[in-house]
């Protein structure tokens, strides 16, 4: 080994041990899936029950309501977050003078940084009955909305409070993109006569082409996980039928009612079902998109 | 370590504690012998014949009381509210005449995001007992008893499924359509209903005889005129108050099974006990002046009658009347040195601290008495005066100690969301009331009477 790469390697020496300790190690806990776990007798003393945990899930009522709340919901914030950012890149692209698509951009960014536990106060707040929107809507003369205990509001509030919040990111990720397609291409558009949409179709979105598909393939995998930070600061008992995501409803099952078995299970069922679909979606980037790791 | 009554379960069941019942005698003191005396908590730490931890005491006495704003009562010249009726008479002229702003609220509610639930057993956050602003007490008023397991002539019954809910249901969505209780309550976390009342604008909530401490003493910072006093209401056709009160332990220290030295549990609870109630002057000292709080003392755990709230005041009126330096303005602690040092005829065992803070309170004018004896002499003198005098209207049932059967263990999440989630919309108006009835079928269908059939037989064996 040349001196020089094992500088990188000391590098990333940290970084595997965390990965190691936070994500490896933790996985021999998913033993907890298959027995009746009883914390004083601890993972390996507690009795073997097999594929109970997993027979019962299937049979309890909300299994249903929680994997249709949490893939409904994951799958429109996963939609809208590449529908959402590519639009707002293009549209900022257009912008001609430098300061403004700067700040813009930071300023889209911003509520990135913001966490859940503060942004749920204020989301509760604006849509609260004397809160801004119930104040807007009351001078068109309709009767105040109770939002945030509706189930007809909760999820396009979810989703729209997290596309808000997120899009800035990759929307940075895609101007970037954007200004590595060459102008020569552009030029070889407009004497072909290609025009506004026909540009878009040819030249821009082919050249995004290979930075969408790796974001899109690597969302796919994300798709369970529905955002418990969010969904947790949110909800609340009214909007269970459809707030009630899968890792909420492990979360109280689990560490509320101590059934450490089953959570585990149900956590172990998510996780394998998001396993299947990161490879499917990595297959289908590298065939489409020519995007590959190793 | 302490654990709660489940996890006390499970390790006696694993055999991995200590047996300390047989250092008890000697080494533990008169004083904490004389405590567990007078409550059943040593019962409950026994497993087949043998004591196996240290039981804390649940203090009884900690069922919501009706806080009301007397300054608003007497505003719109109101008598204090005894039955449901009156109540809801209260609360709809306080929102009427607007007493707390535009958005006046005549009753807060229970939080619908708190997941304060009790393992193993049924409460949610809509039926959780004793927790500030709940409705359990007008459920009272219907002879029901939501989220609690008790027996009821000699059946095992499980409170939000019994038919008296239905008409508690009805008159809490009553109120509630009316405007009377907060809108928001289930969308609101505790603190941000809290806040409603500390603000100003709520007139009345649902709470135990301590919080004057918190939230109360925040109202009382922002408007001095806020005039909080306890009502023990409402109550039944029968002038009943219907309450639900406390296990004699939920707490339990327990020793790790081949621990050299248990007697050192005992020793140690005893030295804590004789501190914390100055009956001993070295151990007294021995956290003196540090600012340490009892709660941060080691292995410590509450050792109390069960009945500790209601001798605290008995003590703390006929301290009163035996015992006052006479001199205007004192601060709680000048007051409590002076009863340390005077009144030899004063139980030394009774907490002295209550005393100095409401002769304080009561030799002030008006004006002079601050946050630093208000909150003392609310509690003591309104809180539990409330329940110390009115004995006789209160009716106190006691719930079953739980241990998670096997079907509660799988089942009990499942029913507690369907609970929450009917209950709450229910009151809310969601759902019609009417829903209660398929509620308590699937209830009982979804391993609800399995439970109850499990638990039966336990408390039969």
């Amino acid at each position: 080994m040349k001196p020089t790469t094992l500088h990188y390697h000391l590098m990333l020496l940290p970084g595997m041990v965390f990965l190691l300790l936070f994500s490896v190690v933790p996985m021999f806990g998913v033993v907890i899936a298959f027995e009746d776990y009883n914390p004083a007798l601890g993972i390996m003393h507690s009795p073997w029950v097999g594929l109970d945990n997993f027979k019962f899930m299937f049979e309890l009522p909300d299994s249903e309501q929680i994997f249709v709340n949490t893939i409904v919901i994951a799958g429109a914030e996963l939609i809208a977050l590449l529908v959402v950012p590519l639009v707002f890149a293009l549209l900022l692209n257009e912008v001609r003078v430098g300061w403004d698509k700067r700040s813009i951009q930071t300023i889209v960014y911003l509520p990135n940084f913001m966490s859940w536990v503060i942004l749920s106060g204020i989301i509760l707040d604006i849509f609260s009955l004397q809160g801004i929107v119930n104040q807007v809507i009351g001078l068109l003369g309709i009767h105040p909305i109770m939002f945030m205990a509706s189930n007809t509001w909760f999820r396009p509030i979810v989703v729209g409070t997290d596309v808000w919040k997120e899009f800035g990111f990759q929307t940075i990720i895609y101007l970037a993109a954007l200004t590595g397609i060459s102008p020569v291409l552009y030029e070889a558009a407009a004497i072909d006569g290609a025009r506004g949409l026909g540009v878009l179709r040819h030249v821009t979105l082919l050249g995004l082409a290979p930075t969408i598909a790796p974001l899109a393939a690597l969302s796919l995998g994300n798709v369970l996980n529905a955002n418990f930070d969010q969904i947790f600061n949110l909800y609340n008992p009214l909007v269970y039928p459809t707030g009630d995501i899968i890792d909420t409803w492990v979360y109280r099952t689990g560490l509320i009612d101590q059934q450490y078995g089953l959570a585990t299970a149900v956590g172990l069922l998510k996780s394998a079902v998001a396993f299947i679909l990161i490879i499917t979606s990595y297959k289908l980037a590298a065939r489409f998109a020519n995007y590959r790791i190793f | 370590m302490q654990v709660n009554y489940q996890q006390l379960q499970q390790l006696v069941a694993a055999d991995q504690v200590q047996e300390l019942g047989s250092t008890y005698q000697q080494y533990a003191s008169p004083y904490v012998k004389g405590l567990y005396a007078n409550n059943q908590s040593l019962q409950v730490a026994t497993f087949n014949g043998k004591l196996m931890a240290i039981p804390d005491t649940q203090i009884d006495y900690q069922y919501n009381l009706l806080w009301v704003r007397k300054d608003w009562l007497d505003k719109l010249h109101l008598a204090p509210p005894k039955t449901l009726a009156d109540l809801t008479k209260v609360a709809r002229a306080f929102v009427k005449a607007k007493l707390g702003g535009p958005a006046t609220v005549g009753l807060t509610g229970p939080s619908g995001t708190s997941t304060g639930v009790t393992p193993g057993g049924g409460a949610t956050a809509l039926t959780a007992p004793n927790a500030p602003n709940g409705f359990d007490t007008i459920c009272g008023a219907f002879g029901a008893y939501p989220g609690q397991f008790y027996t009821s002539n000699g059946k095992v019954v499980y409170g939000s499924v019994q038919p008296q809910m239905k008409p508690a249901l009805q008159a809490l969505h009553n109120m509630y359509t009316e405007g009377l209780i907060d809108p928001q309550f289930a969308i609101r976390s505790q603190a941000d209903e809290l806040s409603l009342v500390e603000s100003g604008k709520a007139g009345m909530l649902f709470g135990p005889w301590w919080i004057p401490g918190w939230p109360l003493i925040t109202s009382f910072t922002n408007d001095a005129n806020a005039d909080w006093q306890a009502y023990p209401a409402p109550v039944d056709a029968k002038g009943k108050m219907n309450v639900m009160g406390q296990l004699p332990s939920g707490t339990f220290l327990v020793a790790r099974k081949g621990y050299a030295h248990p007697e050192v549990a005992w020793k140690v609870e005893s030295l804590d006990n004789d501190a914390i109630r100055q009956l001993d002057p070295v151990a007294a000292k021995i956290y003196q002046n540090l600012g340490v709080p009892w709660t941060a003392w080691p292995l410590s755990i509450q050792i109390d009658r069960s009945d500790a709230v209601l001798k605290d005041y008995h003590d703390a009126v006929n301290a009163l009347k035996k015992c006052n330096s006479g001199k205007p303005n004192t601060t709680a602690a000048q007051d409590v040195a002076y009863v340390l040092a005077h009144c030899q005829s004063i139980d030394p065992a009774a907490e002295i601290g209550w005393y100095g803070n409401i002769d304080a309170y009561l030799k002030r004018k008006p004006e002079d008495r601050g946050l630093d004896v208000w909150p003392g002499y609310t509690d003591m003198m309104l809180g539990v005066a409330a329940m110390a005098n009115n004995l006789r209207r209160i009716h106190e049932i006691y719930p079953l100690n739980v241990t998670p059967t096997p079907t509660m263990k799988s089942r009990m999440a499942e029913l507690n969301k369907l609970e929450e989630l009917t209950l709450v919309a229910i009151v809310v108006g969601q759902q019609p009331v009417s829903q209660f009835d398929s509620f308590v079928q699937e209830w009982h269908s979804l391993g609800g009477d399995q439970i109850l059939k499990e638990l039966q037989q336990e408390a039969q064996s």
